[in-house]
């Protein structure tokens, strides 16, 4: 497999090709910084990062927009073919999934606001905390990944979904447990049941970039296959 | 494993040079080799094209596809250097056996070149001038036919019905390799070779060239070198890339262009060397 980032003849169009993927790692490293911060203010109960998180929310759907611009002006002006090809159209993908990302990380920072607003303190918290690093890792290693071009690593992230959704799992049944025996404010104190399914959700989209790794690198499709195929395309 | 698989496993080109089926095999290559004088321009070329398949041939400059090309229809005989070694079999008959016919070879495999080359006659007997060399029209209406068939086929005709007894050089650039197609066509080859067709034309001219093979691949199997990348991802089924004189790569066009085997491949198709 060629280096990707090996030269091209025309270095207008290496130029362009390191701006698309310099865009893409920024918004990677917003978007872990806003499910970093919005995990904080969850542990910390701080109203005040709960909001920022929410309100910088808007720059990454400016920047989600930003790269899908990008990527159509190179597919116009390049015509890119094979791993350019690949580099482009999966950019293009795994930004819709960090957007998406960034999504989930505000919407634990909104019910963060509520629960706070309204007095409820988060239960189940140090369990929530566990599994946000565990979603926080794969996250990092999946970016640290997509930068290397690391088809292994990027599997190896995919590897740890399986975990991580029991993880969750068990937070909603604690969450349902300890809410079930506070007998206050129940409706309220339900919206916590997000937070979890956030989690999952982050690690499914981390998944999906793990899927756009091993399809640039190898020139592999491995969406929607079981963790054995794909550790097989991976290893061929 | 099929003495096809074997064969590709044995070919140091990587992908699919030999096709499954000898019924969809037009050409058979093996072991082509082409020197001029000293230099040596093709090297063991193995290599089948499919029936009623549009085969791009690419490659920078020198590789050899335009040798290889001429392989096909015999068009190398006329260079007195050159000397091609190997096998080419059309319909799994030796063309460079003693005993073949060149000119009916020709009129099996027609061509059409980089710049059109239309005779200085009139455009109808520019298309009449093969079926009145090959005795393949018996009447004057029966070439009257031929001439507006070959014409619409080309998608020609309506441009030209009217100018018919014009000298072909007053059409324009596009229409002129237009008819050159029409031309190769009026006398009913089943191969059409065409060398860098539209490497002098405008992007609509090219466009309806482009377009024309798309209609004529139902017909006719076609062998296409081309310098645009695009373009051979555009029309073509099956890419082969060549490389200093040797076949690095023979894949389905989607294949190549997404996501090649050959690192040679992927180097120049993503313009990382020239």
């Amino acid at each position: 497999m060629t280096d990707i980032r090996s030269h091209h003849i025309s270095p207008g169009f290496d130029a362009e090709l390191e701006h698309l993927t310099g865009h893409f790692q920024r918004l990677g490293g917003m978007v872990a910084q806003q499910l970093q911060d919005s995990l904080r203010a969850l542990v910390t109960t701080d109203r005040a990062q709960a909001e920022n998180v929410c309100a910088r929310d808007q720059e990454i759907n400016e920047r989600d927009v930003a790269i899908d611009r990008l990527c159509m002006s190179i597919l116009a002006r390049r015509q890119p073919a094979a791993n350019d090809l690949r580099l482009v159209t999966s950019v293009g993908h795994a930004t819709f999934d960090l957007e998406r990302i960034g999504d989930e990380a505000a919407k634990i920072a909104r019910i963060c606001v509520e629960m706070f607003d309204a007095g409820i303190s988060p239960p189940v918290v140090d369990q929530i905390q566990a599994a946000g690093e565990m979603v926080l890792d794969m996250l990092r290693d999946v970016l640290d990944a997509f930068a290397r071009l690391d088809s292994v690593a990027a599997y190896e992230v995919a590897r740890r979904d399986a975990l991580l959704d029991v993880s969750c799992e068990e937070i909603i049944e604690a969450t349902l447990q300890e809410l079930i025996a506070r007998e206050q404010n129940l409706a309220g104190s339900l919206r916590m049941l997000w937070i979890p399914r956030a989690l999952e959700r982050i690690g499914d989209h981390s998944c999906n970039l793990a899927e756009h790794v091993v399809f640039v690198a190898k020139g592999e499709y491995v969406r929607h296959m079981s963790l054995r195929r794909m550790a097989k395309r991976v290893q061929s | 494993m099929t003495t096809v698989e074997r064969d590709n496993e044995l070919s140091s080109t990587v992908g699919k040079p030999l096709l499954d089926g000898a019924d969809d095999v037009k050409f058979s290559v093996r072991k082509l080799a082409v020197h001029y004088a000293e230099l040596q321009a093709v090297h063991d070329v193995n290599l089948d094209i499919g029936q009623r398949q549009v085969t791009a041939l690419i490659g920078p400059s020198g590789c050899g596809k335009s040798t290889f090309l001429r392989c096909l229809n015999r068009m190398n005989d006329i260079i007195a250097s050159c000397v091609v070694q190997g096998e080419v079999h059309l319909d799994q008959k030796d063309i460079y056996a003693p005993q073949v016919d060149v000119v009916a070879l020709r009129a099996r495999v027609g061509m059409v070149f980089q710049k059109p080359n239309p005779f200085p006659k009139s455009i109808y007997d520019n298309i009449a001038y093969g079926p009145r060399l090959h005795g393949q029209a018996d009447s004057p209406s029966a070439l009257d036919e031929l001439v507006e068939t070959s014409l619409r086929r080309a998608g020609l005709w309506a441009e030209v019905k009217d100018l018919l007894h014009r000298p072909a050089t007053s059409l324009s650039g596009g229409q002129q390799q237009r008819l050159c197609i029409a031309r190769t066509i009026a006398i009913q080859p089943e191969v059409i070779l065409m060398d860098e067709p539209c490497s002098a034309l405008d992007p609509i001219a090219t466009a309806r060239i482009e377009a024309l093979i798309g209609e004529l691949k139902c017909d006719y199997t076609i062998v296409i070198v081309t310098h645009s990348m695009q373009q051979a991802s555009r029309v073509s089924d099956r890419t082969a890339y060549f490389h200093l004189g040797r076949l690095l790569e023979v894949n389905a066009t989607d294949k190549i262009f997404m996501a090649p085997e050959h690192p040679g491949t992927e180097d120049y198709i993503t313009g990382r060397i020239g």
